[in-house]
């Protein structure tokens, strides 16, 4: 029993809030479509191929600019913010498809995924004769930073502070997602149009530019998720790099009833066990594969119970 | 709707949707320096071809064998209108009691097989259940739950190869190899293409027969097309519905544990490697229909194969393009009304030409 | 003072090849409640879709106070003034009232929940029509949602409101009291414009009345100038009614009989209150009613699978209510549903497989495992023959033939067993005269046959020449049974708007 409370230490809950990043903003952004009405399952697909943006674009600047070799780390930078707009261009993509051409999200989800892990594949393969992964030495790691102040603290220090600015980012969106989704007008036109378009578009909301919102921020933020995958935390890109990340936001979406702060938390808490998965079994032998499959258990108990409600809800009204 | 013209157009469209994802593939070989011409070659003659110890054409139809089944199960969801997705999942837990039962039974194989068959069928047909159920009763998603289930069954298989079914302390985590005399045969030695081949294509005759000419089929075909109609016939959509569902599960069961028992002979880490969406994809390009599906299925495994074996080890070029190539040809056929009035003209071109013609007069 | 005026408008639909609106001019008051009637399809609703930006008209102008205007959307019309209240309701269900009314258009910045609250309670206070601002929509009942979306245009300072058919969904309780708030509204300086078919409503609350024919204005009337029987001939027109030749009837056994049947919605709305009545061999029973008075949830209880909260329904003696509708089939029923695009025919299906649905379990349809293929196509042949239905082919889709065609595919069907209960519910809404006169000689013809069949219809000409006893539904209540010669057009609407027959 001791060992198991040994196990969380500062340091253990550091690298959990930080290994959570990706889930949060891939939550944070499968949140944000649900509540528009816009399915995006293609988000794995999306974090893995960022992921790979992000490092060639690093690569390339910090290889053949003189901004990169002057400076490094504003490689890296660059590299980050290329995935962030790879990401937004696959959602506008996504927007682009489902508003002229009525696509299905759905259908063109299972192609962007299956798509993401071989063509991420071929091309390290055949532009940098990469096989298993692919890293370079000349990249370097996106870099921590303290923030002033809380950094000093004790334990909340160590915790809050130390993160690189995706892990940062992550919160800033989240709390800006909060106070949009509830407090503006904008969070209540993005929750109208998702569950009633028709009403919405009789009142004036641009229902159009809510779905384009939507899709292209979510993916900016798959486009974030991944460049931390394989800038913020290592520096190297290997196969199926978002490796059910993706599918792990849109669970925490759910589980967090699509709202942003909810999201987050499930999406830090989902984070989290999978961070735990490994360091927990070797203390309380549960295995680390018991743990991993929570979050989709639940996800799926959750909604049920939900749609339960809404049934019983339904009955009572009637009676 | 059943005139020539509409089955024209119903096939041209994922024949144009193949083209086009040729053609990227064809730009992606350019990306290596090879000529695409060539490569297509290779690709043909090491998917499709006779040549060889052991004909590429009878892996393609071995390994084929688990599309067309996960290919049939999603395909009877369409029949009912539901997109459920959980092959994959029902594909793991087929093939999780096959590898299980396979290596724990101590039974005259007579006995063994059918017994192992039958479990994973059930196996497969629960896992088909729960997403219908939660959607018929409940208004789940069945997307939703489908991949959830999904994401579930492939960590549960990991944890089985690696723990309570892993076969010895080495490296890979693999179950234990099942019982010899379990063995499906082969019909060409280190083909895959065996026994297992024939019961695919029996279950796509017999589905075909059952969806069309029996009053099951009827009742299935339409509630997918129309459920008040059906309703109102008095056939009890609720009840179809779930049963096609347990039915489509039954059958994706039976290709995981077909793969076990013909083919791998033990389950490992990476077992499934997305066959549920394959089955998918199959489904979706074969028109759902049975002949649609057995072509598309066998087209789908060329490639792969002819990517794997030939491009790679002869060309050099990078076995993702088999993947790439079905993965774009799923991305046309998503984007089809981007095309499909141009595919419409090429296919009812002259009748149109013909009416301009008259009205110019 | 003139609010809006039409000025030679015309629309015309290329793909139904419907000229919805033919060269409509006519002018509204500003201040007063102008009603617009005529049957489905005369083109009401095309016309008000135009007045607030939902459809472009092919040619003619609006006029809005005297100036010519370009309205392209209901945004546009909205910053006109203009709001419309459509049938169907346009609300987000998880969201409350207030969020409702407002939606759209919020503050800037950050939201104030309880500023809006105060806000939307004193709107809908002034206007007469209070509710409870922070209710969920989804808990609420019609007539308050209903309030809600004129709210939502009032929130918006609107001056000329569209109402298309806002009492079609209302109890008869809440008529009343809602056709008072448009007289208030009025008084307080709004035009008010509402759609309706039910004369009896126009005359209550309208100060002028327009009457459209087939995408026509046939008249405009001041309300003391006219009487419901001069607007019924305005709407109808001089539409020849076929008078259907029919023996008197020669009734058998009971075939089917309500007893006490009370229904309620999931809401909890009352909707058929201890309804008794039965229905025998050889006769037609008719039920009128306006739309909306219980006949819709009678109908889903005896030939669908609703359940029924007391009483009893018989068919041929046996207890049939919460049956399965398979079960009720085999019992002899047949059902002509009143939508054949949605519910009695399937679109995306060929004629053999329109022609067995309800049939699939017969022995008669099936040999051994497999259906009889055989038996089905020669079966289908005949019913093309014998019905003369044109255009079909038993391999072809049913989705090309025209609606009378398609409503004789669903006839053909449903007496191909010979039943012994035929329900048809609006059998000849939307058909041409000559399919009207084809579907009523059928239904003479199993009447003559010893079938029992029970009609729903409202249109009051088909019950008047087709039944031979009548009940009338009035809020849930059977108001009264006409039958022979005390079957006509003024005892039927007298029973049809409340007045029972003792009450005379």
């Amino acid at each position: 029993m001791e060992a198991f409370f040994n196990i969380f230490t500062i340091n253990v809950f550091e690298s959990a809030i930080r290994l959570a990043t990706p889930v949060i903003l891939a939550a944070l952004g499968a949140a944000l479509c649900n509540k528009a009405g816009v399915l995006n399952l293609g988000i794995d697909g999306f974090m893995t191929m960022s992921a790979f943006v992000a490092l060639v674009g690093s690569y390339l600047v910090r290889n053949f600019t003189s901004l990169g070799q002057a400076y490094p780390v504003a490689a890296t930078y660059i590299g980050v913010l290329s995935a962030a707009v790879f990401g937004g261009l696959l959602g506008l993509l996504f927007a682009f498809l489902k508003d002229k051409l009525n696509v299905d999200l759905v259908v063109l989800s299972i192609a962007i995924n299956m798509l993401a892990v071989d063509i991420t594949v071929y091309l390290m393969r055949t532009l940098f004769h990469q096989s298993g992964t692919w890293s370079d030495p000349s990249i370097v790691q996106l870099p921590s930073i303290e923030i002033p102040l809380i950094s000093g603290i004790p334990v909340i220090g160590t915790l809050l502070s130390g993160y690189n600015i995706i892990v940062y980012s992550a919160w800033i969106i989240a709390i800006v997602l909060v106070v949009v989704m509830h407090k503006t007008r904008y969070g209540r036109h993005i929750t109208a149009v998702g569950e009633n378009p028709t009403a919405s578009r009789s009142v004036g909301i641009n229902v159009r530019g809510v779905r384009y919102f939507a899709l292209i921020a979510s993916g900016v933020l798959s486009g974030l998720a991944g460049a931390f995958l394989s800038v913020g935390h290592l520096t190297l890109f290997t196969r199926d790099m978002a490796a059910g990340r993706g599918w792990l936001g849109n669970a925490a979406a759910l589980f967090g009833f699509n709202n942003p702060g909810g999201s987050f938390l499930a999406g830090l808490f989902f984070g989290f066990a999978d961070a735990l998965a490994l360091r927990l079994q070797n203390v309380t032998k549960i295995p680390p594969y018991i743990i991993s499959m929570m979050p989709y258990v639940l996800t799926i108990l959750i909604l049920s119970i939900v749609s339960y409600r809404t049934i019983l809800r339904r009955r009572s009204i009637s009676q | 709707m059943i005139n020539g013209k509409s089955i024209k157009l119903r096939i041209a469209m994922p024949a144009a949707a193949l083209i086009l994802g040729i053609a990227v593939a064809v730009l992606l070989i350019a990306l290596t320096g090879v000529s695409p011409l060539s490569a297509l070659r290779v690709l043909i003659d090491s998917g499709f071809g006779f040549s060889g110890r052991v004909a590429p054409f009878f892996i393609t139809l071995g390994s084929a064998t688990p599309l067309m089944l996960t290919g049939l199960a999603a395909m009877l969801g369409f029949k009912v209108g539901v997109f459920c997705i959980a092959q994959e999942c029902q594909y793991v837990f087929g093939a999780i009691m096959a590898a299980w039962l396979g290596a724990s039974l101590e039974l005259p194989s007579v006995i063994a097989v059918p017994f192992i068959i039958l479990c994973a069928i059930v196996a497969g047909g629960i896992f088909g259940f729960i997403p219908a159920f939660l959607k018929v009763k409940l208004g789940v998603n069945e997307i939703i739950s489908s991949i959830m289930l999904n994401n579930t069954a492939t960590l549960v298989l990991e944890y089985l190869v690696a723990f309570p079914l892993r076969a010895d302390a080495g490296q890979k985590a693999q179950s234990e190899v099942i019982e010899r005399s379990y063995w499906l045969p082969e019909f060409v030695q280190g083909s895959r293409f065996g026994i297992s081949f024939i019961i695919g294509v029996l279950l796509l005759a017999f589905f075909f027969m059952l969806i069309w000419k029996t009053r099951w089929g009827y009742k299935m075909r339409m509630v997918g097309e129309n459920i008040s109609f059906a309703d109102y016939g008095g056939v009890r959509s609720s009840r179809v519905i779930i049963l096609t569902l347990v039915v489509s599960g039954a059958v994706a069961g039976l290709a995981g544990c077909l793969e076990v028992l013909g083919n791998y002979h033990r389950i490992m880490t990476g077992f499934s490697s997305g066959l549920g969406f394959d089955g998918l994809s199959v489904a979706m390009l074969g028109l759902s229909h049975p002949v649609g599906v057995f072509i598309v299925a066998l087209l789908l495994a060329g490639i792969r194969q002819g990517a794997q074996l030939g491009l790679q080890i002869s060309l050099s070029i990078p076995r993702e393009l088999g993947g790439v190539l079905i993965a774009m040809v799923i991305f046309f056929v998503a984007i089809e009304n981007a095309y499909k009035p141009f595919v419409e003209r090429l296919v009812g071109g002259r009748r149109r030409k013909d009416a301009r013609e008259k009205e110019a007069k | 003072m003139e609010a809006i005026r039409f000025d030679h408008i015309s629309k015309y639909y290329p793909s139904t090849g419907v000229q919805a609106s033919d060269d409509i001019s006519f002018s509204i008051e500003e201040g007063e409640i102008h009603a617009i009637c005529g049957e489905n399809g005369a083109g009401k609703s095309t016309l008000m879709n135009i007045l607030f930006g939902l459809e472009k008209p092919d040619s003619g102008s609006v006029f809005i106070r005297g100036a010519e205007a370009a309205i392209r959307s209901p945004s546009d019309a909205i910053s006109m003034g203009i709001g419309m209240v459509h049938q169907h309701f346009m609300l987000v269900d998880s969201f409350t009232a207030a969020e409702n009314v407002l939606l759209g258009i919020e503050d800037k910045g950050f939201l104030n929940k309880s500023s809006e609250r105060e806000y939307v309670r004193k709107l809908s206070e002034d206007a007469g029509m209070p509710i409870d601002p922070d209710a969920p929509v989804y808990a609420l009942p019609v007539g308050q949602l209903q309030r809600i979306e004129i709210l939502k245009m009032l929130a918006r300072n609107v001056k000329i409101l569209i109402l298309d058919e806002p009492t079609a969904v209302l109890t008869p309780y809440e008529v009343g009291p809602f056709l008072e708030t448009l007289r208030k509204l009025a008084d307080s300086g709004h035009t008010v414009i509402f759609i309706s078919h039910k004369l009896q409503e126009v005359m209550d609350a309208a100060d002028r009345i327009t009457v459209m024919r087939q995408g026509k204005v046939v008249g405009t009337k001041e309300k003391k100038d006219t009487s419901i029987p001069e607007l019924a001939d305005m709407m109808v027109g001089r539409k020849v009614l076929f008078e259907v030749e029919k023996k008197p009837s020669v009734p058998g056994d009971t075939i089917l009989e309500l007893k006490d049947v009370t229904m309620r919605s999931h809401r909890g709305r009352l909707l058929a209150d201890k309804v008794s009545f039965s229905v025998r061999a050889g006769e037609i029973y008719g039920i009128a009613g306006v739309s909306g008075n219980g006949q819709e949830a009678l109908i889903s209880a005896i030939a669908e699978d609703a359940s029924i909260e007391s009483g009893s329904i018989l068919l041929n003696g046996k207890e049939i209510s919460g049956h399965k509708i398979a079960e009720k089939r085999a019992l002899g029923m047949a059902y002509v549903p009143e939508d054949r695009m949605t519910t009695g025919l399937n679109m995306a299906a060929d004629f053999l497989d329109n022609s067995i649905i309800g049939f699939q379990d017969s022995s008669e349809m099936n040999k051994g495992l497999f259906l009889n293929r055989e038996h089905i196509t020669e079966r289908a042949g005949k019913m093309i023959d014998d019905y003369q239905i044109r255009g079909a082919s038993v391999d072809g889709s049913v989705s090309a033939l025209s609606g009378g065609n398609m409503q004789k595919v669903v006839l053909a069907r449903e007496l191909s067993a010979s039943p012994c209960l035929l329900i048809v519910d609006q059998p000849t809404r939307g058909l041409d005269v000559g399919s009207i006169e084809f579907v009523h000689r059928m239904l003479i013809r199993e009447r003559d046959k010893g079938v029992a069949i029970l009609l729903l219809s409202v249109e009051l000409d088909e019950i008047l020449s087709l039944s031979d006893r009548v009940g009338v539904m009035c809020r849930g209540v059977l108001q009264g049974e006409l039958e022979g010669s005390d079957i006509n057009e003024h005892s039927i609407a007298m029973l049809m708007v409340g007045e029972t027959e003792e009450g005379r």
